[in-house]
């Protein structure tokens, strides 16, 4: 299997420059945070912040958990449970085993799958009038 | 001694270390083929739940109802409406067939004026019985009551006609009633 997960939105090229890993059954706890363009794919438990101040690409694996968060990236691929706020400076995709507990927003793309689970606000945060012309 | 002597390692000192790409490719790739799985099937369970919610409980739930329906309520229902119909015959069924039989009977007895004056309830009755229009008599199976006192009167009777020459009319002893006239009874001639 030489390619990533199914998407409608986040390039794979995207998902394929996962450069970190928290593997399943691994528990982290504390924030990541990076200046540059990387990725982090969460396929166990993290307890805490994720911060990518340039780009970034944070991918939630099916069996991936992330509580009490701060998810900010420029493409956000969740296909686990996050409990938390999510901002998306790009692209926000939520696939059909996802669940989202909290907050998401989002500045030009967003893609919710059928059988998604979404319990808070979604929130545009680009230009209302700009998007409508 | 066996202790002490150095345990040769399982990996060989030549051997390549894989560099940081290729590790992360693999781990990668491993995390892919799970995360496919994991996902595939919590999206297929998800699926199944809601059509189960949103079809498959409505359709079994009207069907529970009405097996509950055919099986409970039905019988319960029909039943004594079943053994009433079949217990109970409709009155209205049995006079139309008696009276059908009637015009092929023979006429009854007329009884006779002073045997309805005095009629007693409490002298045994015995089968009704018809007469030809020779004079035998005739066993009838309707269910009638005839007293002995009534066959004495019209023996009476038909006897002090006949004694009677004089009149020379055919006098039949029993009538037929429809021919006789509503106030025969009360009638002056003979």
């Amino acid at each position: 299997m030489n390619q990533p997960a199914t998407t409608r939105l986040v390039p794979v090229e995207r998902l394929s420059a996962i450069t970190s890993l928290i593997a399943e059954g691994a528990v982290f706890d504390g924030n990541f945070h990076t200046t540059r363009d990387q990725g982090i794919k969460v396929d166990g438990q993290l307890k805490g912040n994720i911060t990518f101040e340039n780009g970034g690409t944070l991918h939630v694996g099916a069996t991936g958990v992330i509580e009490n968060t701060r998810l900010e990236a420029d493409y956000v691929f969740i296909e686990g449970k996050v409990i938390g706020s999510v901002i998306a400076r790009k692209a926000l995709e939520i696939t059909g085993s996802a669940t989202l507990i909290g907050d998401a927003s989002y500045d030009e793309l967003i893609d919710m799958h059928p059988r998604a689970r979404v319990r808070g606000k979604i929130e545009y945060r680009g230009d209302i009038d700009a998007a409508q012309n | 001694m066996l202790w002490r002597t150095r345990a040769h390692p399982t990996v060989p000192r030549s051997a390549p270390v894989p560099d940081a790409q290729a590790l992360r490719q693999a781990i990668l790739q491993a995390s892919w083929r799970r995360n496919r799985w994991v996902a595939q099937r919590r999206l297929a369970w998800r699926w199944l739940l809601w059509f189960g919610m949103r079809y498959a409980l409505p359709a079994l739930a009207v069907a529970g109802v009405g097996a509950w329906l055919w099986l409970m309520v039905l019988p319960g229902t029909a039943l004594p409406w079943v053994g009433r119909a079949a217990l109970a015959p409709t009155p209205s069924s049995q006079p139309p067939a008696v009276e059908a039989t009637q015009p092929h009977s023979p006429p009854a007895l007329a009884p006779a004026p002073d045997a309805l004056l005095t009629h007693d309830h409490d002298t045994d009755t015995e089968a009704a019985v018809l007469y030809s229009p020779e004079g035998e008599e005739l066993p009838v199976p309707l269910p009638l009551k005839f007293e002995p006192r009534w066959a004495a009167a019209a023996a009476a009777l038909s006897a002090s006609r006949t004694a009677s020459p004089a009149d020379h009319l055919p006098v039949e002893p029993f009538p037929h009633p429809t021919l006789q006239s509503e106030n025969w009874l009360h009638s002056k001639e003979p």
